[in-house]
């Protein structure tokens, strides 16, 4: 199964990151509808709606694209992991409080916020561990070999 | 098992005490937002970074804010049997179709603009209209009280049911309409919850 492990890691590299450039960049193109769903949620204070508008969309490309990095790969999965754990809490809160809104997940193109988005945040979650939990020592080797250079 | 218990937590702390990962998230991120904001600040349509809540709140904005345009429980029901004012069910077509508020008027947000003729022929902008959605805070209702704002109702006139119609339906205090499954063809309705009467 060991020898898999490179393979299935580079797959679920591929989706993640996948879902995530797809759906950052759907947010830059739109940032005002960012900012208008992430308003519908209701968790954030007004002032700082717009910010995150414009930030996350930009941590969501970068975190993705760094997953394709070796050295930089666990880093972009800690940040989409976090980013997928505030999503999921966002998604359970706006249920929980009976909330019709859309999950502004891709933008203009995101379906509402419910048992499915939940599902899937849930599946992302899985993959980043996998991503996040493996291949520790080959990275360990590589630290290694920069500081000896 | 793909990874024994104890490996999976030695990983976590592994990952959780390495240094090196978290100084590259960190960077991660900062050249992230530097990016954000040059883009931010090059495009046309560039977005403020605070919103100046006087200037660029709408009508919608300043009920979620708690201010003056939401009705509570009672008074909703005050206006009802008092018929003193006009009530705006903003879900979906088939939802209203499915159970509603006798006396109610359907304007579904997702395609309102289709309703603006029935919206000046139903609604006196001179009355209070109630809008509603399916309960909690859902969007439906701000998007209709906007757009009703949007093409002239006066917002002193607007009200917001946050409650929803998930809340008068399990109240059951006022009468709402559900189809039967069976008659809904023949077009028969039946009426329930009326322990109440005007």
């Amino acid at each position: 199964m060991k020898r898999w492990w490179p393979t299935i890691r580079f797959l679920l590299c591929l989706i993640v990151a996948g879902v995530f450039i797809g759906a950052g960049v759907l947010k830059i193109i739109d940032p005002e509808a960012l900012a208008t769903d992430i308003k519908h949620y209701r968790i954030l204070p007004l002032w700082a709606v717009n910010a995150f508008a414009i930030l996350l969309p930009w941590w969501e490309v970068a975190a993705a694209l760094a997953l394709f990095i070796p050295r930089w790969r666990r880093s972009g999965a800690l940040i989409i992991g976090g980013l997928t754990v505030v999503f999921t809490v966002a998604i359970v809160s706006a249920m929980a409080r009976g909330l019709d809104i859309s999950c502004g997940c891709f933008g203009s193109h995101s379906t509402k916020a419910g048992i499915w988005t939940l599902a899937r945040n849930i599946s992302l979650l899985i993959a980043i561990s996998g991503i996040l939990l493996t291949g520790q020592e080959e990275t360990e080797k590589q630290n290694t070999l920069t500081e000896a250079h | 098992m793909l990874m024994k218990f104890s490996e999976f937590g030695t990983r976590v702390r592994l990952l959780l005490t390495d240094r090196t990962i978290w100084r590259r998230t960190f960077l991660l991120l900062l050249i992230a937002s530097i990016l954000a904001v040059c883009a931010n600040a090059l495009r046309p349509d560039s977005l403020a970074w605070v919103i100046d809540r006087q200037a660029s709140l709408n009508p919608a904005e300043n009920v979620e804010l708690g201010q003056s345009s939401t009705i509570t429980m009672e008074k909703f029901k005050e206006a009802y049997w008092n018929m003193s004012a006009f009530f705006v069910d903003a879900r979906k077509e088939e939802e209203y179709q499915a159970s509603h508020l006798e006396g109610s008027i359907n304007i579904p947000s997702v395609n309102k603009e289709d309703y603006l003729d029935e919206i000046f022929m139903s609604l006196p902008m001179q009355e209070t209209i109630i809008v509603y959605c399916e309960g909690g805070d859902c969007a439906s209702s701000h998007e209709v009280f906007e757009f009703l704002a949007e093409n002239g109702y006066p917002t002193d006139n607007l009200r917001i049911f946050t409650e929803g119609f998930l809340t008068l339906e399990q109240e059951g205090v006022l009468p709402i309409i559900q189809a039967e499954e069976a008659s809904t063809s023949q077009g028969e309705e039946q009426i329930t919850g009326q322990e109440e009467t005007p």
